[in-house]
């Protein structure tokens, strides 16, 4: 489909579509993202729709003020954006922050959630390990990555039932301080560098896992329950809590009430990680020696089904080759085992009777490729090559390598597997001592072709181990400079379908932006009609605070009835002054069905903080269709921001104590507003426009004096305008107005005498003057109001002065009349009649 | 031009597919080549592909370096095809993207990214608007007018209305 092009010829970044130049603003800093929008006209809403969002600190270490500022850009920038664009993803990604105030990260993860993100990344600074995600669950039906790193996850975050599509979950250098990590769906999971709870071990409750990499754990490792899908596993135990003092000098620990393993046999009783795993496909378990938890959970060794290839370390046989053993009696389908040797027993011991020689120890039938990957040619290897050389029946390959594994090399994503092998030359000591080997087994194998003379039956059989032992040699014999072009694509220190597991996990991660949680209080997915914002500022702290963050006296507050679609924040009665910039938003559960009271955040009245007008903005945005905004009576000098509203689903607005000025009170951008209400406000405009409005109340509104606001209003209906301060506003052509109440007592447009009961005769009296001038516009408006229906006016002491004015009105029906001073006297006269009592 | 044979099969196997350029010119590449467009991809998937993909959008010139560029990343795939290709590693692919894009002048690079968008490349899509980003970073909404000729189309007071609706991204 080709598309439009806009003029200016091909050559220009003005032919590209909408689609590509939002695909460009992502790759810039955010704030130069926002800043495009005054390049063109064609600019101005693009950052609102950018599908992939990155929160950066830019590198920067983040002072308090710094990090005030990022608060203040990223509320903006996540309530104005626009809600009906996709959000692919969104990336957390700060540096170093020193302050006491956090940067607001739960609640923008949960806001970017609302957003239907489908991909959230939070990566801190290290030296900010000790931030703690929100302990409240993650609710998404969208989210399908999450990637966390350097931060603290508790109980209820890592329940992720409500995030139904969630499959992979990445975690690095995480504290993770919870009884379970909980999902029906999850399918990968990365834990690399976490530290995890002791007392209970933490539980990995993921059925539907397939692919499982647990690297460098800190703290107790965790239990894993039962994967039935799992398919490839990884676990690497180094420095965990789960060892064993006496097993580093290669003793076991038979000692009951040892505080180590007795913690692991006694306290949880179950088996640990083996358990978990007995059904996959792959698995590469490598552990140092003194680290008990395979060993332990070989007690209870599970039958490993489906296991095909397997990867060890020397934790397998350091204590003879008993564990070794114990896992070739249970993998009745291996096809391939590695065995890396790398670290040299301290104190090999050869537990005589531990194993029985004569005993076949292998169950599986399929084995047929055997890697023994050492450094240094020890009594392990000899005895090793013995029972493979003994017993590997239908043993095609058998592999022995002396080499140095690089293990902190890169990873090399081309699949050919994350470590690379590097050949030692061997010693003529140690090519004796392997010769040493060779001649023993050849040995045997003399005796057994004896036997066999005697049983034909096994004959063949002798035969396929002569042959193998014949490849051993030859293979031993290369070893002085084997060529690596020689050597079997088998020879892999991963197994193929492994490292392409792993490269494939690499590259989702790589390809997915991790985004936080929680932000919006007016999801527009729930029909939002009325939208409320209260607040109230009393002095005192009489009511117990909440403490949020970092926040100081945060008062609750209360939000209900999201379903209803209703919306209400207000401070529950007491005082709601936050610490600067928290951001007092509620979060509305979507399933939250019925009126319940929510947690809430801090309502901050500081007379500089923009947050009111960021939600008002984002409401409109959420299409509202009423708001209401009462501040409190001493806050009544909070000006809201000077920008017209733009609305197309406005319908009425409410104010209460605030300051308005011109363009806000040009209401030519909301063509549906009908009503508006204002009370106690303080109007600083020359004009409150509005081609649609039908209902104006004004009650104890102060004018602006010089010149008199106008209010252009022509579709008005109703008019109420009570107490007007300061100078009475001019009312231009309303020519639908049915009903007009105008009270005037405390306005500048009287003259002293008449609190008298005198006129004003003179006429260089300043008030009369100014009042003059305030006369002839009102003449006019009354003139115009063909009203039809009633007409009410109430004034103090000033009657007199408005018959004048009343005269002029032909069409009248009902004409109430008030006086302050006195019970209002209410008079009912016929047309004709009240011409002639105003004549 | 469409009634030619557009299916081949190298004795490489995999299934060869010609893309057909707005001028005209004709591309065969493998279907694993291919692939890498999520706009053929799909195609290849409805069985679409039989006469050929005409791509009426795109130049020869431009559907040139997007061959090349797929060729190059196409991975275990290309080896069918390109022997010379078919051991690039990941560093000589970093050198082959960033080579190309820096040498790119403006409007190329902008059809590039317009064929990208159109034949959904996100890698090629990706590398190609991270360069624009890149030229338009740092720079003030002047500067960036200047380098990529755009249009100021508000009048003063509206850019000044924007400025100050976004204030917030404007104060550093």
């Amino acid at each position: 489909m080709p598309h439009p092009r806009p003029r200016g010829g091909g050559d220009r970044l003005g032919a590209l579509p909408d689609e590509a130049l939002q695909h460009v603003l992502p790759f810039l800093p955010l704030p130069e993202a926002v800043r495009t929008g005054a390049l063109a006209r064609r600019w101005r809403h693009l950052w609102k729709s950018m599908p992939v969002l990155r929160i950066t600190g830019e590198g920067r270490v983040l002072n308090r003020s710094g990090v005030r500022r990022l608060n203040r850009f990223v509320n903006h920038l996540l309530l104005l954006r626009d809600r009906s664009a996709r959000l692919d993803a969104c990336e957390i990604n700060l540096g170093t922050f020193r302050s006491q105030d956090d940067p607001q990260i739960n609640l923008w993860i949960r806001h970017v959630l609302l957003c239907e993100a489908r991909d959230l990344r939070v990566h801190l600074s290290i030296d900010n390990n000790s931030f703690e995600m929100e302990n409240l669950a993650l609710v998404s039906r969208h989210l399908t990555r999450l990637e966390l790193s350097n931060v603290v996850l508790k109980d209820h975050f890592l329940n992720f039932s409500s995030c139904p599509a969630l499959e992979e979950l990445v975690t690095r250098n995480c504290h993770i301080e919870a009884e379970e990590i909980l999902s029906e769906s999850l399918k990968w999971l990365t834990a690399v560098d976490c530290v995890f709870s002791s007392y209970p071990r933490t539980r990995i409750s993921l059925p539907s896992l397939v692919a499982l990499e647990l690297t460098e754990p800190w703290g107790s490792t965790p239990v894993l329950e039962s994967m039935p899908s799992l398919l490839t596993a990884s676990i690497k135990l180094t420095d965990c809590d789960d060892h064993c003092g006496k097993e580093e000098f290669g003793g076991s620990c038979d000692d009951n009430a040892c505080d180590n393993c007795g913690a692991n046999g006694g306290s949880s009783g179950d088996c640990v990680l083996l358990d978990g795993l007995s059904e996959a496909k792959t698995l590469e378990l490598i552990a140092k020696p003194r680290v008990f938890i395979f060993r332990s959970d070989l007690m209870w060794c599970p039958t490993f089904g489906k296991l095909k290839t397997l990867l060890l370390n020397e934790w397998s046989v350091a204590i003879d080759l008993v564990e070794l053993i114990c896992f070739l009696q249970h993998t009745p389908v291996l096809e391939k085992l590695t065995l890396q040797l790398c670290e040299g027993p301290v104190n090999w011991m050869e537990n005589e009777g531990s194993y029985d020689p004569t005993e076949n120890p292998f169950a599986s039938k399929q084995l047929k490729v055997v890697e023994v990957k050492f450094e240094k040619f020890d009594l392990r290897v000899h005895k090793i090559i013995m029972i493979f050389s003994t017993y590997g029946v239908n043993i095609e390959q058998i592999y022995i390598q002396r080499s140095v594994v690089h293990s902190e090399e890169p990873t090399d994503d081309s699949g050919a597997g994350p470590s690379r092998v590097r050949t030692l030359p061997i010693s003529t000591s140690e090519n004796a001592q392997l010769k040493i080997t060779i001649d023993q087994m050849l040995g045997q194998q003399q005796e057994l072709l004896a036997q066999q003379q005697q049983q034909q039956h096994f004959l063949s059989q002798l035969q396929r181990r002569q042959q193998i032992l014949c490849d051993i040699t030859a293979q031993l014999s290369k070893y002085a400079a084997p060529p690596i072009s020689q050597r079997p694509p088998q020879a892999n220190l991963y197994p193929s379908d492994m490292a392409l597991s792993v490269s494939i996990l690499w590259s989702l991660m790589l390809a997915v932006g991790l985004l936080p949680l929680q932000l919006d209080l007016f999801n527009p997915s729930l029909g939002l009609s009325l939208c409320i914002l209260w607040g109230r500022r009393l002095r005192g702290d009489k009511f117990p605070a909440r403490r949020m963050g970092m926040g100081t006296n945060v008062a609750p507050l209360y939000f209900t009835g999201a379903a209803t679609g209703e919306f209400w924040l207000h401070g529950g009665g007491s005082d709601v002054v936050s610490s600067d910039g928290e951001f007092p938003v509620a979060i509305p559960n979507p399933d939250n069905k019925g009126r319940g009271m929510l947690d809430c955040i801090g309502l901050q009245l500081d007379l500089d903080d923009p947050c009111i007008n960021l939600w008002i903005r984002h409401a409109l945005l959420c299409e509202t269709q009423a708001l209401q905004v009462h501040l409190s009576i001493d806050s009544d000098s909070y000006e809201l921001e000077d920008v017209a509203l733009v609305s197309q689903h406005l319908m009425r607005l409410d104010l209460c104590s605030v300051v308005l000025k011109d363009y806000f009170l040009n209401f030519l951008c909301c063509p549906v507003l009908k009503e508006l209400l204002m009370r106690k406000c303080c109007i600083k405009a020359r004009k409150i426009s509005s081609e649609s409005l039908k209902r104006l109340t004004a009650v104890d509104c102060s004018f602006y004096s010089y010149p008199r606001v106008r209010i252009f209003l022509p579709s008005l209906v109703a008019l109420e305008l009570t107490g007007p301060q300061e100078n009475t506003p001019v009312l231009e052509s309303m020519p639908s107005l049915l009903t007009e109440s105008i009270e005037l007592t405390y306005c500048d447009d009287h003259c002293g005498k008449e609190e008298f009961g005198g006129l004003c005769d003179y006429n260089a009296c300043d008030s009369y003057e100014a009042r003059k001038t305030e006369i002839d516009p009102n003449k006019q408006r009354i003139e115009r109001t063909s009203a039809k229906a009633h007409l009410s006016i109430g004034w103090n002491r000033k009657g007199a002065n408005r018959k004048s004015s009343l005269r002029m009105i032909q069409e009248l029906d009902l004409f109430y009349f008030g006086f302050h001073q006195s019970p209002p006297v209410e008079c009912s006269i016929e047309k004709y009649d009240w011409h002639n009592l105003l004549r | 031009m469409a009634a030619a044979a557009a299916e081949a099969t190298t004795d490489g196997g995999g299934k060869m597919i010609i893309l057909i350029s707005a001028d005209g010119k004709r591309f065969e590449v493998t279907e694993a080549v291919a692939s890498q467009s999520q706009l053929i991809s799909n195609m290849i998937e409805d069985d679409c592909t039989e006469n050929g993909v005409r791509l009426p959008n795109v130049d020869g010139d431009i559907l040139t370096m997007v061959v090349d560029y797929c060729n190059m990343h196409a991975g275990d795939a290309a080896a069918a095809g390109d022997t010379m290709k078919a051991s690039s590693t990941e560093e000589e692919l970093k050198k082959f993207d960033a080579e190309l894009v820096q040498a790119l002048e403006n409007p190329v690079l902008f059809k590039l990214i317009l064929a990208a968008n159109f034949l959904n490349i996100k890698s090629l899509l990706d590398m190609t608007c991270q360069r624009v980003a890149d030229m338009m970073s740092g720079k003030t909404p002047e500067q960036m007018r200047e380098t990529f000729s755009i249009e100021n189309d508000f009048t003063p007071e509206e850019e000044a209305a924007i400025r100050q609706e976004n204030a917030w991204a404007f104060d550093d």
